[in-house]
């Protein structure tokens, strides 16, 4: 709509069945197309971004306070969980434990290799300086794993889906230009 | 990946294309003396700046307040948004391989609690601050300075329930420069709280986050700010009300604000002092709501009397907002008006007494359970009150379908379905079976999802001229209505789906069966966030450079006589400034009268009639059905002579009312089309397509037959099953043939009046 252009009646009806599919429906299509291509980029993308970055596969844990722990610690009933001392962790997991316990949410990632990890995902008892603490797997942050012609299949979709939505603003002009044209040879 | 930069970045990135596009639009703007399109001027000088943040921030006046409500409500929108689609996302795969199952914790809590605390009410607030005082006709809130109050405590209370974020992204931006020390912690300690937006104990009090602090007491302030205005509105509905403005004549919309503020009065503060408890339980060792001392259930108990009212106080600004634009597009006045009053104070009670139906497996007494069951579905009566008024002021109305009124229609189906699972999930065994799962996600979503944002949408393009004296992009509008509501049906259908199949909700992982659903669903949720840029842009570019109207009655609201307060002011208001002369249409008719087609329908005002016309209505649907299905039975004994249709199919017909053999079963197919189908067809015949009525008849027929193939299908295959679908379709033209043209022909000999 032009800026100058001024309602002095009720605004007026003016849909017609044809203009109904050009003005809806390759948009709608359009907008499908995008929603579609958005997911299957993103998958795609990311899969890619995440192993070259090394975005995945650090687990993170989380270790309970003394007090929390004690729940596993005293009761019979809980299932019988592996326990360590602090030295018998692999390096990583020693540094990961540290961090948790400084941390005041207590989690931290296991960055390098986590030699206990079934332990882990169990859930086990680690015992540093005579206080015993519970620690389990919070997260195991795993790597995205897609086929790869996700990504160029996505942005194609979003591509073509953009052209749905704009059908009707190139539609609107094509007809203009016929119509100034139409004029001209007038 | 890294949930807090991500997700400021996209929250930025949409802030920023929101600038540009006003920006834009603004430099395109035409002039107001209607002159050529210039080129504007970047002329921010510091003294302007200064006096726009001066005025904006100490400004009293209702519509100011009303614009910096919805403003805000927007951005809480945009944010809560963004935590929906990242979740969404995650879930396109059955691992937590995108997010971590702890950011994916944290998104559902952050998207609850920014979606319901800080965007619903919000913007609720902000449309009644700006409408209540031109509908009620008073110059201003009763309290403008309190109003300011309670606007401007909710940005601190943002700040700090989700604080977390900002922190984190500070905390990593440190870490860049290798900035580290015990000064700086708090930013490498704050996260978003990963708790569900219930919070409930334990879990709430042992988590050892101390953004949880800072979520309670933002929820608090923002409790506060809530009950400030709710206040505000009561007083002036009840006190600021003008000459003309009783309690008889009081609009439908400002009726759901003051019932939504009573709600807010006592639901708020027990939510507040609630929030109290469980910041001195994490804090200061008292027991509350721990096992030992107190009671987790407690909390449960505590929340859910807030919580279930803030059900209603959410959905009520939604159903005034329906109630008072359906009417306007369907040229008369909303049906049995009185009724949907009462229907909303009703519910704003019985909201109190429903909260334990979400506690119905924590192992509450079965008694108690069982007289929340019953309120919990008694609740649904007044809602359906509401419901059938609704289609009755659509029914033979003279409807422009412009999008507020897209979005009104399609609300009412969203929330039938909405309703319709929420009275399955009140019944205790359903409930049990389902607690916890996609279903009852499904269920609530299409109701705040299917009613709420559709109607804010509606008001704002409803009321967009008075906002801002322009027109939208009506095209794009309606695209827009459209897409929203398919991408919402297509989410949350899928919900229902997985939940009917009993997935549990709020995690991370789910098995790989479920993939295609929740892609289905991931998809319609980005189109739903698509929508919403669509209206934001809309929005914003037609505030430049949307067409200006040139008068008030946009709507052709005078038609019918439904020029309400609001439009009288901008009427006026147009007339003071630019000199607007208001204009007349050549005709108007009152928007209920009893002339059938105009006013409202006459339904249950002409007993004595009724009585007369019924029976005689019955009686040649029913010979017509006879003739009907006379007919079809012919065509289906052929059938049977080719081998195509089998007979026996009629007996499992006789099956189902615990009998056996074909003729019962026949007489039974007999009796269901004198009957069943016959009466269908005389309450519909006026609504279905065709004309003269032989068509009606033919369509109403093809329509049905697809129910009978399913029903005697008996494992036909290959040309025998087109052959069986051949017949049944013939057999039900000769059936549609039989009963509209015997009903045709009965009705006119009996000079029975439609």
């Amino acid at each position: 709509m032009s800026g100058d252009e001024r309602y002095s009646s009720p605004v007026p009806d003016d849909r017609t069945v044809g203009s109904l599919v050009l003005t809806y429906g390759a948009p709608f299509v359009g907008t499908l197309l995008v929603a579609v291509g958005i997911a299957g980029g993103i998958l795609g993308g990311y899969a890619v971004a995440q192993s070259e970055l090394g975005l995945c596969s650090n687990p993170t844990i989380i270790v309970y306070s003394p007090v929390e722990s004690g729940q596993y610690v005293e009761n019979p009933e809980t299932p019988t969980l592996d326990r360590f001392t602090v030295a018998e962790l692999a390096p990583a997991e020693r540094r990961a434990f540290g961090e948790a316990v400084q941390s005041p949410r207590g989690v931290a990632d296991v960055r390098g290799q986590f030699v206990h990890r079934q332990a882990f995902q169990r859930g086990v008892l680690v015992t540093s300086d005579g206080t015993v603490r519970y620690a389990t797997i919070s997260s195991t942050n795993s790597c995205l794993s897609v086929d790869p012609l996700l990504f160029p299949l996505g942005v194609v979709s979003i591509l073509l889906g953009i052209l749905g939505i704009l059908t009707p603003p190139l539609y609107r002009k094509l007809l203009e230009r016929e119509e100034r044209a139409g004029r001209m040879s007038r | 990946m890294n949930r807090a930069v991500v997700e400021l970045t996209i929250l930025g990135s949409i802030l920023c294309a929101c600038w540009f596009v006003f920006w834009l639009s603004k430099k395109r703007a035409t002039k107001p003396d209607g002159g050529y399109r210039s080129r504007r001027e970047f002329d921010v000088d510091l003294e302007t700046l200064k006096r726009t943040v001066v005025h904006w921030t100490t400004t009293t006046n209702h519509r100011e307040i009303g614009i910096l409500y919805i403003l805000f409500g927007t951005f809480a929108a945009l944010w809560g948004g963004t935590d929906a689609m990242m979740m969404r996302t995650e879930l396109l795969t059955p691992n937590a391989d995108i997010w971590s199952t702890e950011t994916y914790n944290a998104l559902f809590t952050a998207h609850g609690i920014t979606m319901l605390f800080f965007f619903v009410t919000p913007v609720f607030f902000g449309i009644a601050n700006y409408f209540v005082p031109l509908l009620i006709d008073a110059d201003d809130m009763a309290f403008p300075r309190l109003n300011a109050i309670g606007f401007w405590l909710l940005p601190p209370s943002l700040f700090l329930a989700r604080g977390g974020l900002p922190a984190q992204v500070v905390g990593q931006f440190l870490n860049l420069f290798n900035i580290h020390g015990d000064l700086f912690q708090f930013f490498w300690t704050l996260r978003e709280p990963e708790l569900g937006w219930t919070l409930y104990t334990p879990l709430s009090i042992q988590s050892p986050n101390p953004q949880v602090n800072f979520l309670i007491l933002g929820l608090h302030l923002s409790g506060i700010a809530t009950t400030l205005g709710a206040i505000n509105f009561i007083v002036t509905i009840a006190y600021e009300r003008g000459k003309n403005v009783g309690w008889e004549n009081l609009d439908i919309f400002v009726w759901n604000i003051l019932t939504t503020s009573g709600l807010i009065l006592f639901a708020f503060p027990l939510l507040g002092s609630a929030l109290i408890m469980l910041l001195l339980d994490r804090n200061f060792g008292t027991t509350f709501f721990i096992s030992e001392g107190g009671d987790p259930i407690l909390w449960q108990h505590l929340f859910w009397f807030f919580g279930h009212p803030e059900v209603y106080i959410i959905f009520l600004p939604a159903a005034g907002l329906m109630s008072f634009i359906l009417p306007k597009f369907a040229g008369r006045k909303l049906f049995g008006f009185t009724f949907v009053v009462y229907s909303t104070l009703a519910i704003g009670i019985l909201s109190f007494g429903v909260w334990a139906h979400h506690m119905f497996t924590t192992g509450i007494d079965p008694r108690i359970r069982a007289s929340f069951m019953a309120v919990s579905i008694a609740i649904a009566v007044p809602s359906a009150i509401k419901v059938f008024n609704w289609i009755t002021t659509i029914w033979s109305g003279n409807v422009r379908l412009t999008a507020p009124m897209v979005l009104c229609i399609s609300s009412i189906g969203t929330f039938v379905v909405g309703g319709v699972t929420g009275i399955f999930l009140a019944t205790i065994p359903v409930d049990i079976l389902y607690h916890g799962t996609y279903y009852v996600v499904g269920h609530f979503h299409f109701i705040v999802m299917g009613i709420i944002p559709f109607m804010m949408i509606a008001a704002s393009y409803y009321w967009y001229p008075i906002l801002t004296g322009r027109l939208y992009d009506r095209q794009l509008a309606l695209f827009q209505s459209i897409l929203l509501v398919f991408g919402s049906v297509l989410t949350f259908g899928a919900l229902i789906l997985m939940g009917l199949l009993t997935l549990p909700r709020r995690l991370a992982f789910y098995p790989p069966e479920f993939a295609s659903f929740q892609r289905i669903a991931t998809v319609g949720a980005f189109l739903i966030g698509l929508s919403v840029l669509l209206w934001l842009y809309n929005m914003l570019w037609s505030f430049w450079s949307g067409t200006p109207v040139q008068t008030a009655d946009v709507w052709g609201l005078k038609r019918t006589q439904q020029f309400t307060r609001e439009w009288q002011w901008f009427e006026r208001r147009l007339e003071e400034k630019y000199g607007i002369e208001p204009t007349e249409p050549e005709t108007t008719r009152p928007s209920s009268t009893t002339v059938p087609g105009e006013g409202s329908p006459t339904v249950l005002r002409t007993v004595e009639p009724l009585l007369s016309t019924i029976p005689r209505v019955a009686l040649a649907a029913g010979t017509g059905g006879l003739v009907g299905t006379t007919l079809m039975s012919g065509v289906l004994f052929t059938a049977t002579i080719l081998g195509v249709f089998d007979l026996g199919s009629f007996s499992e017909l006789a099956e189902l009312v615990g009998m056996q053999g074909v003729a019962v079963g026949y007489l039974l197919f007999l009796a269901g089309g004198m009957t069943t189908w016959a009466l269908l067809f005389a309450v519909f015949a006026e609504y279905l397509p065709g004309r003269p009525r032989i068509i009606t008849g033919l369509a109403y027929a093809t329509i049905i037959s697809v129910g009978f193939a399913l029903a005697f299908y008996t494992g036909q295959t290959d040309l025998q099953l087109l052959a069986y679908v051949v017949f049944v379709l013939i057999a039900h033209w000769f059936y549609g043939f039989g009963l509209a043209v015997t009903f045709e022909y009965l009705i006119s000999r009996w000079q029975v009046k439609g």
